[in-house]
């Protein structure tokens, strides 16, 4: 039951990332923090690349590359709005980028150049124009954001915005752990303690274990719901569970991997922080932990749940007790 | 890390086998059925009918190859027969570990006269074994294993010490015994493999009675027992060989997620519907579980795929790890969302006090067939395998 890559697709990926690592990978990234207009090289070098014209609703290659053209993105902390930009790519209409929001959001990622965008709101089910008020600035925790308002109502996307954004969200966060598992699993070697190599200590492999077992959930969880979308098959009750297993792993993640750093992890200059506070965005943007966790909640009521002792919809259930 | 996507899915052929398998729990396993191993003989006597009703239908030693007698089962047949067992308590009772690995340690280290003796009467139900691994000082570090096994002038063997947590040793005909037989070299060296009948005088079952039930854990006392070379399993002093063979198949033998699965389902029709916080947070809390299962269930999944495609099966531990806290978690949540009802056994509870089984051989989960510490440090491992 594997569902083998597309050789195409693995190939894209691979160019992608050859295409970012030689410029000087996070280093780049700091880079746009301070000079925020050199995010359009980025956009430059995608194009040329024609990253910007996968549909991920065409084919299964194309939906795979675009999966992995967003992983490559996460493993090197691209800033673009990639994901906003595939997704409305994906769901065709005449806008350039759909953001999924929570309400009215006060800043967007990368808004100011993501062309023209539609707030898509995943609990109302309405959409608007979203629009950038100014050019994006640096905060810790929200690089690069801008300021933005919600303008006309706009045409609903289709569901499957919701399910591709999250997917393509997904694989550019499982692309980031990865860099921090091997980042975290490299310096474990690296730094000696007590005169041996931490790596040797247990309670620094309980940490490894930690974070490989969520990478591992993650990457499943995530390859899963990359087939049912290709499919049509995913449900809103999968796109949740998808959401919420990359809020946990990308906790558990950082988390670990801080620890087996120390105080190293937390300089600026090292690439762990980079992308811990790029990260927050997507794990914040619509909706945080809790609210995945009701979203899937209802969603599984509403729906059911596929297991191999499937979860019935609770009004199927209410009826098969009723006769 | 470049995985490939991992699916559910049966085929046509799994699936028609799974529908089959779930009819004849359905028909011929009593509802209140909950395991073979409980006071009294109930719980044997339906295992044993049940084996045989498999047996009958060919599915017994389906996953075996047709040489022994098997049907050379495909190996997501055999995983659907795992996890549909493991579901419904095992109703094949004891047999499960002369199936699973047993069987398939005597066809790839057995002579021709071990086999034609041993595998036809585990392929049929017809005898019980047990594992004599685990001693009081060789837990997790069991090439520690300190059981000796001394070869006399004679050339017999006389084999001396003790075993412990020996699961079924009291039903069982034959032991698995791993004994030490070389003292002089490395831990890893000098351990031998016996199979042994437990009928041999000088063999001593003591049971330990504990939390998960009746024949769940013995000790074994082996008092200057006699052995032959007839029955040493592979090599003398090669029997690390063995034993990771048998630990592979044992890792990926229980489809422990299978019964984690099926209760969530059940615990599903009695979650509270209010709208006060603690009904939304048992609802919020069975929809992470049912995320963390889906990951169980496919990481176990890439398990079994790598073993297909014969390669290394990296993943075994992650996944035995991810499955072993999440039977935990489940049964945790069940007691929470039953309460009072949870902790009962009685026909009155709700599904015949399947929760309170389910909690109580949960607390197993994370120690038996290697703790998760075990588990944790083999994934680590991994992860920095070639550094």
């Amino acid at each position: 039951m594997n569902r083998p890559w597309p050789v195409d697709a693995l190939e894209f990926e691979e160019s992608v990332r050859a295409a970012f690592t030689q410029p000087g990978g996070f280093e780049f990234t700091r880079e746009c923090e301070i000079d925020p207009d050199r995010r359009t090289e980025v956009g430059e070098r995608l194009k040329t690349m024609q990253v910007d014209e996968l549909d991920f609703s065409a084919d299964e290659i194309e939906a795979a590359a675009a999966a992995l053209a967003c992983r490559a993105a996460g493993r090197l902390g691209l800033p673009w709005p990639l994901v906003q930009q595939l997704t409305a790519r994906a769901v065709g209409g005449d806008v350039d980028a759909v953001y999924l929001v929570d309400g009215a959001p006060r800043r967007a990622e990368h808004l100011d150049l993501a062309g023209r965008a539609v707030a898509f709101d995943v609990r109302r089910g309405s959409a608007h124009e979203l629009i950038a008020t100014g050019p994006a600035s640096r905060m810790p925790l929200d690089p690069f954001g801008a300021p933005c308002r919600l303008g006309e109502a706009a045409p609903e996307p289709p569901l499957q915005a919701i399910t591709v954004s999250t997917v393509l969200a997904a694989y550019l966060v499982l692309g980031a752990l990865e860099t921090a598992v091997e980042l975290a699993s490299g310096y474990s070697f690296e730094r000696q303690q007590f005169g041996r190599p931490i790596y040797q200590f247990g309670a620094i492999q309980w940490r490894l274990a930690d974070l490989a077992v969520d990478l591992l959930s993650l990457a499943e969880i995530a390859g899963f719901t990359l087939s049912r979308a290709i499919e049509g098959t995913a449900t809103l009750a999968d796109t949740w569970a998808l959401r919420l297993q990359m809020l946990d792993s990308a906790g558990a993640v950082l988390t670990n991997a801080h620890q087996v750093f120390g105080a190293i992890g937390l300089c600026e200059e090292h690439d762990l922080v980079i992308i811990d506070r790029h990260l927050q965005g997507h794990l914040r943007r619509p909706f945080g932990e809790a609210a995945t966790a009701s979203a899937l909640a209802a969603q599984v009521a509403e729906q059911g749940f596929d297991l191999l002792y499937p979860i019935e919809p609770a009004a199927t259930r209410e009826r098969a007790a009723a006769a | 890390m470049t995985v490939q996507p991992m699916t559910f899915g049966d085929d046509d052929s799994v699936r028609e086998l799974r529908a089959r398998l779930r009819r004849m729990i359905e028909e011929d396993l009593p509802a209140d059925f909950r395991g073979a191993f409980i006071e009294g003989d109930e719980g044997q006597r339906i295992a044993n009918e049940f084996c045989r009703r498999l047996a009958e239908e060919d599915l017994l030693t389906m996953s075996w190859p047709r040489e022994f007698g098997g049907a050379d089962g495909s190996i997501w047949a055999q995983t659907a027969l795992r996890e549909e067992m493991w579901a419904h308590h095992e109703p094949r009772g004891a047999q499960y570990m002369g199936l699973n690995w047993v069987g398939p340690a005597i066809m790839e280290f057995g002579t021709e006269e071990q086999r034609q003796k041993h595998l036809p009467a585990i392929g049929g139900a017809k005898s019980t074994w047990c594992q004599g691994f685990s001693e009081p000082e060789a837990g997790s570090d069991l090439a520690s294993l300190r059981l000796r096994a001394r070869r006399e002038a004679s050339g017999e063997w006389r084999l001396s010490g003790q075993k412990i947590w020996t699961s079924y040793a009291a039903l069982a005909e034959w032991c698995f015994l791993t004994a030490r037989s070389d003292p002089a070299g490395s831990k890893h060296e000098g351990i031998t493999v016996f199979l042994l009948p437990m009928n041999r005088p000088g063999v001593t079952v003591r049971a330990i009675d504990s939390m998960l039930g009746p024949h769940h854990l013995n000790e074994v006392f082996f008092d200057d027992v006699v052995a032959t070379d007839a029955e040493v399993l592979g090599e003398v002093d090669k029997g690390w060989d063995v034993i990771r063979f048998v630990l592979a198949h044992e890792r990926i033998g229980i489809a422990r997620y299978a019964r984690t699965e099926r209760l969530l389902a059940m615990l599903a029709a009695h979650l509270p519907d209010e709208d006060t916080g603690e009904s939304i947070e048992m609802r919020t809390r069975h929809a992470r579980l049912l995320v963390k299962a889906r990951a169980a269930r496919l990481m176990n999944y890439r398990s079994v795929a790598a073993v297909a495609a014969g390669t290394a099966a990296n993943g075994v531990s992650a996944a035995r790890l991810r499955t072993t806290l999440l039977d935990q978690e489940v049964a945790a949540l069940a007691l929470e969302v039953l309460g009072e009802e949870g902790l009962y056994d009685d026909d009155a509870a709700p599904a015949h006090g399947y929760v309170e089984g389910a909690w109580r051989y949960a607390r197993s989960a994370t120690i038996a067939s290697g703790t998760s510490e075990i588990q944790r440090l083999l994934v680590a491992r991994e992860l920095t395998k070639g550094r």
